[in-house]
């Protein structure tokens, strides 16, 4: 099952804000090219960008006849992309007229998907450069992904579920029946804007895609070696990212226009069905829905089509920018540097700058297509399909707002960003990057993990424990051992640990935790840590009841556990003294059989006054509201039960500043008095009765 | 500053508005404070199970009771009404209930109790003879330039000078009592301040988000009060935090 934190970083990962101003302050992939290379690109950006606008406002003066939703939606992303304001008013006029059109084809959807997608990353853009500049500004928040109730959110689901509608693993024209690849390619596409921004798609869908392009590879050739390089994703400041070259040893998988495995493979194509059987893991993942089965098969066929790629990565830089487009795609959603020797951006972006013409497109204005390769061109070079974690490294949230800790509990002041960061996404980030950069961060974060929430690092430390024998799994190995105190435990002994803190956690919340036998827990660990926090547990939340265990710990050989235990049987014999009479055991080599003895004869009393004590404990609890008052009355009538023997433990709660006014009800019940709601009165009630307190 | 109406008479008017529906607005928060000071018996100031003082109790059950408050050393005793609401309420409070509060005097009645008159006059209003409903919307319409102004109420304060601790008179102001806190429903806001002529005071509170049957035994000091009595109107302000509520 995936973990919500690595649901998180799916969900900010992938697409959008490629512009020009982050593109610069965070160089993401394939951009550790020469200045005067970005230079240059960055040129060519512009110039499309200023030659599309015009294009764009006759697209809106007079709509196309064919795909109008479809032509405007690309455009628009590719100019949202390109750095245009998101409050310009070609961006509203767009966004209204996309509005208008009807939705009945998947092509159109999908590029409508990719508009409000651009268009919600370039509003959350323009508002992370306000806040930039000024730090004290009131500006509202624009998080990186549209919130539920907005209006954006609202219709990027309405347009997920138009293209969900419908059965199997290709789309067609009008929707998803059995189709081509390339409206699959586009709808597929769309749907991981869906994952994005948090769009519950039935993982069925995703199991449909990844089977239907299993099934249609057409595989070549013998086995042979290659190499893949991948990047990991950048974060200013911290890390530039990282060049990771894999070698693989696979036969070539590609796939055509019909998903007929007895056509040859075209580029375009191979680029189509990789990107999406990419996004169909991705989408599988993220809904714990990757099973072994499927996985061995789907890793298989990416594999296969990453050899077809790397075979023929020169057909890609033809006159074809639906190639490049489709390139891109792969690249970038597999994190991919180079294919082979070749760096696929740099070839291809030097390709469009050498073929853009003067006027800033890449087809004469008399092209029937002329607008759409222009737009497809912008997407390659502004990397569209780029990841906000590829830009912007994980969230930092700059203060430690309520707002922020509701959502990330485990929110911890991170000084080397001078920011609250969540730990488990930092965790996520370090998992997926295996970026050493990144360990003095996630050291700083293991290092402020609440206290609490123990078994959750844990948790986190042994799933970045891998079979590589990288900084980070040696990392993971030296916090785990230290913080169970298993120098040398195994990486299974360590996952039973986490299990049993888990328990244990999960206890705490259980109704019947009393009666539960914690002995079992005690005696299936060496981690004295383990040991500690379950006598903390026994403490802490008062399982007297437990006395078993803590009497078992105090002649534990670990010496802090030990006295950890003895501190709580002593604790517990003061607070009995007046039921359990007699010195306690004093420590020493014996005391754990000295306890046992004089436990033997004194949990009877004991264990009937903890039962009053957690009685009346829980009428304040309770309160006084008229759902409980059932539970309240059974309560009060069990403590007059004791009688005058409930009376200090009362007392003693009227003590603590803050009672119940059932607490009352039930001294005036036992001694037939009415003294009010004074602590004082009934103290002195009690002292003229010749009790003590 | 509110409008001061002395008349005991009027408590019944002010009391019409409370219980009518068509009157109360939801949004805005309506308190009521009960001053009682004086001559109070023990059970008026330390809530216990019902005897004299059983509308009080009943109270401390389904609210919060602050046990032990001490006024300020030099409490105005003599203070007139809109003194006494100047020490109560903070000022952004005053400023903010400006015209919308409705101070009002309770008589004591000769001899140390209640007059008759204005007991019956209450119960007539508060309650129709046979127990049931209210006629607050047809007395409205009767007398409508001074309940023009009860309308706007957002703040009540209500003072009763005890004079005697007999059972008869204890009995009285918390029958009284129990007309105001049933008349002002769950959604109000109610405080009943006790300040004796001697010892310490207390204060029992119940309102929406009010503890239920919370007693703090700690003593508190009068500026305890002060915070407590503000706090419904800052209820929606983001930590703003009181003992005496959820």
């Amino acid at each position: 099952m995936i973990s919500s934190n690595e649901r998180l970083l799916h969900r900010l990962g992938a697409a959008s804000v490629a512009t020009l101003f982050l593109t610069l302050v965070a160089p993401p992939i394939g951009w550790a090219q020469p200045a005067k290379f970005r230079q240059r690109v960055n040129l060519s950006i512009d110039r499309a960008s200023t030659a599309l606008q015009p294009r764009l406002q006759e697209y809106l003066d007079s709509p196309p006849d064919s795909y109008p939703m479809g032509r405007i939606a690309i455009c628009l992303t590719a100019l949202l992309k390109s750095g245009l304001e998101p409050d310009h008013q070609l961006v509203t006029d767009a966004l209204q007229k996309l509005q208008s059109l009807p939705t009945d084809q998947t092509y159109s959807v999908a590029c409508y998907l990719f508009a409000l997608d651009a268009y919600w990353q370039a509003h959350h853009r323009t508002w992370q450069e306000a806040s930039r500049r000024d730090k004290d500004s009131d500006l509202e928040e624009v998080p990186r992904i549209p919130p539920t109730d907005g209006e954006v959110h609202t219709k990027i689901t309405r347009l997920v579920e138009w293209l969900v509608n419908g059965s199997g693993g290709s789309w067609h024209y009008t929707g998803r029946a059995s189709g081509d690849l390339s409206n699959t390619q586009f709808a597929v596409l769309g749907l991981e804007i869906g994952l994005q921004n948090g769009i519950d798609i039935p993982s069925q869908v995703f199991e449909a895609i990844a089977e239907h392009l299993v099934t249609s590879q057409r595989v070549t050739g013998k086995p042979s070696r290659f190499a893949v390089v991948y990047r990991t994703p950048a974060w200013k400041g911290v890390t530039d990212g990282r060049l990771e070259q894999r070698r693989v040893r696979a036969r070539r998988g590609g796939w055509s226009y019909r998903f007929d495995n007895k056509i040859s493979s075209t580029s375009n194509m191979v680029a189509a069905g990789l990107s999406s059987l990419l996004i169909a893991r991705r989408g599988l993942q993220e809904y714990g829905a990757y099973t072994t089965d499927i996985a061995s098969e789907v890793d298989l066929a990416i594999e296969q089509g990453l050899a077809w790629i790397t075979a023929n990565c020169n057909q890609f830089f033809g006159n074809d920018v639906y190639g490049l487009y489709g390139l891109e795609k792969v690249g970038d959603i597999a994190r991919i540097s180079r294919f082979g020797k070749v760096d696929w951006y740099l070839r291809g972006a030097r390709l469009l700058v050498s073929q853009q013409r003067r006027d800033g497109m890449w087809a004469k204005s008399g092209h029937a297509d002329a607008t759409v390769r222009t737009a497809l061109a912008l997407l390659f070079l502004t990397r569209a399909t780029q990841s906000s974690l590829q830009i912007l490294g994980p969230p930092i949230f700059v203060k430690e707002e309520e707002g922020y800790r509701q959502e990330h509990p485990d929110l911890v002041h991170i000084p080397q960003v001078n920011g609250f960061m969540s730990a488990s996404t930092l965790f996520a980030f370090l998992r997926e990057t295996r970026d050493p950069k990144v360990i003095p961060l996630v050291a700083e974060a293991a290092k402020g993990y609440p206290p609490h929430l123990l078994h959750d690092l844990l948790a986190e430390l042994i799933r970045l424990w891998t079979k590589k024998k990288d900084k980070t799994t040696r990392f993971a190995v030296k916090q785990l051992h230290s913080l169970t105190g298993l120098e040398k435990a195994s990486r299974d002994e360590l996952t039973t640990v986490v299990k049993q803190f888990r328990r244990l956690d999960q206890l705490k919340t259980t109704d019947n935790a009393k009666d539960v036998d914690l002995k079992p827990f005690l005696s299936s660990t060496k981690s004295p840590v383990f040991k500690r926090h379950l006598l903390t547990t026994i403490d802490r939340f008062d399982f007297v009841s437990s006395y078993e265990t803590v009497i078992e710990a105090s002649g534990d050989r670990d010496s802090r556990v030990a006295e950890r235990a003895h501190e709580i049987l002593e604790d517990w014999s003061e607070r009995f003294r007046e039921v359990a009479d007699g010195d306690p055991p004093s420590r020493g080599k014996k005391a754990a059989l000295l306890w046992q003895q004089w436990w033997s004869r004194h949990s009877t009393a004991i264990l009937s006054q903890w039962s009053l004590h957690r009685e009346i404990r829980l009428l304040h609890t309770l309160g006084g509201s008229e759902e409980n008052s059932e539970r309240v009355d059974k309560l009060v009538r069990k403590i007059v039960d004791y009688e005058k023997a409930a009376v200090p433990s009362l007392l003693s709660a009227l003590q603590e500043g803050e009672y119940s006014i059932h607490h009352i009800v039930a001294l005036e019940k036992i001694s037939g008095k009415r003294l009010g709601v004074r602590a004082n009165s009934w103290r002195r009630w009690w002292t003229s009765e010749g009790g003590n307190e | 500053m509110g409008t001061v109406v002395k008349e005991s008479r009027l408590l019944i008017w002010a009391f019409c508005v409370f219980v009518s529906p068509t009157v109360v607005r939801a949004e805005t928060p309506r308190v009521v404070i009960v001053l009682r000071e004086g001559k109070l018996a023990a059970t008026e100031v330390s809530p216990r199970s019902p005897g004299q003082a059983g509308g009080l109790w009943k109270l401390a059950l389904r609210g919060a009771t602050a046990a032990e408050i001490s006024p300020p050393e030099a409490w105005p005793s003599n203070a007139t009404l809109e003194e006494l609401e100047n020490v109560l309420l903070p000022k952004s409070v005053q400023e903010n209930s400006k015209n919308k509060s409705l101070l009002l005097n309770l008589k004591d009645g000769a001899g140390g109790a209640f007059s008759g008159d204005s007991i019956g006059e209450l119960f007539e209003v508060v309650r129709e003879p046979d127990g049931e409903g209210s006629t607050g919307g047809e007395k409205q319409d009767d007398r409508p330039g001074i309940l023009k102004a009860l309308d706007r109420a957002q703040v009540t304060l209500v003072r009763v000078r005890a004079k005697s601790k007999r059972r008869r008179d204890v009995r009285r102001r918390d029958q009284i009592l129990t007309e105001i806190v049933q008349a002002a429903g769950k959604e109000t806001y109610v405080f009943v301040i006790n300040f004796p002529h001697k010892g310490a005071g207390s204060v029992v509170a119940a309102g929406p988000t009010l503890k239920r049957g919370t007693v703090i035994g700690r003593k508190r000091t009068f500026r305890f009060l002060q915070s407590a009595l503000a706090r419904p109107f800052l209820i929606q302000k983001k930590g703003s935090r009181h003992d005496l509520f959820q």
